[in-house]
């Protein structure tokens, strides 16, 4: 399973220019890093960065593609460190109503997991990378990804329990 | 997959489609930062003095943020190991072989199973040399031995497979057993999967000194196979507001007897923002060859900026010393030439030496070697071309 937009085929950019790109990508990476960072904003600022670094090195990147992947999950790591703390804190620090759906619920204990835990999971549950994949974009050994996935799955399943 | 895996990916398809992605190639184009782009329509009817607005607002943007770092206190006055002049060198003990296949000196990656199905590198017994797999749905285990496969049996739930490891007898491994409560046990198998035997660990997933409960975070047999080395972590961070909690070392004698809480990672010395607290995690333990220290890892959720690499000393009937061998670094993820990890999440490898006297740990430029007794930077050994890092796990096979 791949999501359309994530994974774009190099063939469909021979020859393109950037813009052609930039349109090509701009939804699904998008989309991909809201997961990430559980913001609109902050993941739109994400990979509207990935993409200038992109743009600046388009004459000579061989395959931009999984250049703008990696930029954009760099960039989300680099935010969820930098910003972790106020990410983190902000449901303890409003008085609001406790989750009322299990979707809810669930955007919670996204927000709380560990970024490459985190990113385990949406690739492998939204973006259907397999795990030499995953490992790739998160420039991780194969083996790591694994056990982020199961104790992603094993923290997520018991708070929902 | 799973009736909560395919719910979690509901969710998740769901979530990104209510995305709502800011088309702007015209500022991409421009080289616009998405810091430059508060005003920029404003900009953008003022075209002419557009290039002088960017370049004053990334100027003061870049003193701004030049400001606010100094002005941040520093969180943790434990300072970074760094020794970017230490030249490489050999593996004169053995070699260390990562997770993605490359070693030091270079030569055949150790065995995987033949299997199709995906598999990861779990466990690695430093006495018989053997590796540990399990497949990425948790339902099968591999023992590959340096010369042929071992072991390959399935795995089922309440087992927690993905967290499988050696010991405690040389044919034998280890997995906790997941309950309404989490893992309260572990269970001792043969390399067929036949249960041998049951070890309770629910003295360590109790509350914590402070009142929080505590969840199973790593687990490992001493080399003798008498000692479980148990560690955990706060269930759900450190919860309600401004509760102070802590991450925890055990340890259990396969024989029976007290469990010994012989180390507690409290919550950092920080409060964010005057009364909430940082929470500890704990991961990585790994016991020396000659099962008289015990290494782990220890951070912290927030400000996971210098995750350490400790040693503590078990002495029988002692009181334990816990000792930093190591300080990562992990605010400049990027830099060169320093010991700094390829993630910044605290997933950073280590290996002992066959021997106890080094250990190896992993760094963006390949894998450095530090003393075991006071962490001094020994030797680095680096990367390979073609390869971003080098990443963990990490074994230290001896000598054949």
């Amino acid at each position: 399973m791949v999501v359309e937009g994530v994974h774009s085929s190099e063939e469909q950019l021979d020859g393109a220019a950037f813009g052609d790109f930039y349109r090509l990508e701009l939804d699904g990476q998008v989309r991909r890093a809201v997961l990430l960072l559980g913001s609109n904003d902050i993941a739109s600022d994400v990979v509207h960065d990935a993409f200038i670094e992109v743009y600046r090195r388009w004459d000579t990147l061989g395959e931009p593609g999984p250049y703008l992947h990696v930029a954009v999950l760099n960039g989300c790591r680099g935010v969820h460190r930098q910003r972790s703390r106020q990410l983190r804190l902000l449901p303890r620090l409003t008085d609001r109503d406790p989750p009322s759906s299990v979707g809810e619920h669930l955007d919670d204990l996204l927000a709380e997991l560990p970024f490459n835990q985190r990113a385990a999971v949406v690739l492998r549950f939204y973006a259907g990378l397999t795990t030499d994949e995953i490992a790739r974009e998160l420039g991780c050994a194969p083996g790591s990804v694994g056990p982020w996935i199961n104790r992603a799955l094993a923290k997520l399943r018991k708070a929902l329990r | 997959m799973t009736d909560f895996e395919q719910q979690l990916t509901d969710h998740l398809r769901e979530r990104a489609a209510a995305a709502t992605p800011r088309f702007d190639l015209e500022a991409v184009e421009q080289g616009i930062g998405a810091y430059a782009l508060v005003d920029l329509g404003e900009r953008r009817r003022r075209r002419p003095v557009i290039v002088a607005m960017v370049g004053v607002a990334a100027a003061v943007a870049l003193f701004v943020a030049i400001a606010l770092v100094r002005a941040t206190p520093d969180e943790d006055d434990s300072t970074p190991v760094t020794e970017p002049d230490v030249e490489q060198g050999p593996v004169t003990n053995g070699s260390i072989v990562t997770g993605d296949g490359h070693g030091w000196p270079e030569g055949p990656a150790p065995a995987r199973p033949d299997e199709p199905e995906d598999h990861e590198w779990n466990a690695f017994d430093q006495d018989t040399g053997s590796f540990l797999y399990v497949s990425g749905s948790g339902t099968r285990v591999w023992v590959i031995g340096r010369d042929r496969q071992e072991a390959d049996f399935p795995c089922a739930a309440p087992v927690i497979c993905g967290w499988t490891t050696f010991g405690p007898g040389p044919d034998e491994v280890t997995a906790p057993t997941d309950g309404p409560d989490g893992p309260q046990s572990v269970q001792v198998m043969a390399l067929d999967g036949t249960v041998r035997d049951t070890l309770d660990i629910s003295a360590a997933v109790a509350d914590d000194a402070f009142g929080q409960p505590q969840e199973l975070s790593d687990l490992a047999w001493s080399p003798d196979g008498s000692r479980l080395a148990v560690g955990t972590e706060p269930e759900f961070g450190c919860s309600p507001r401004g509760a102070e909690c802590e991450a925890e070392v055990w340890i259990f004698d396969r024989d029976g007897g007290e469990p010994q809480r012989v180390h507690a990672e409290s919550t950092p010395a920080e409060q964010v923002d005057g009364q909430y607290w940082d929470t500890p995690m704990l991961t990585g333990l790994a016991w020396s060859p000659d099962g008289r220290r015990l290494g782990l890892l220890v951070g912290s959720t927030y400000s996971n900026d210098h995750p350490r690499l400790l040693a503590l000393h078990l002495p029988p009937g002692e009181p334990t010393v816990a000792e930093t061998l190591h300080v990562f670094d992990a605010r400049d993820w990027r830099s060169e030439g320093t010991l700094i990890p390829a993630d910044n999440d605290l997933h950073y490898a280590f290996a002992w030496s066959p021997d106890g006297s080094r250990l190896a740990v992993t760094s963006e430029g390949g894998v450095a070697e530090i003393a075991a007794e006071d962490g001094d930077v020994l030797t680095r050994h680096h990367g390979f071309p073609g390869q971003a890092g080098v990443h963990g796990p990490l074994a230290w096979l001896p000598e054949r």
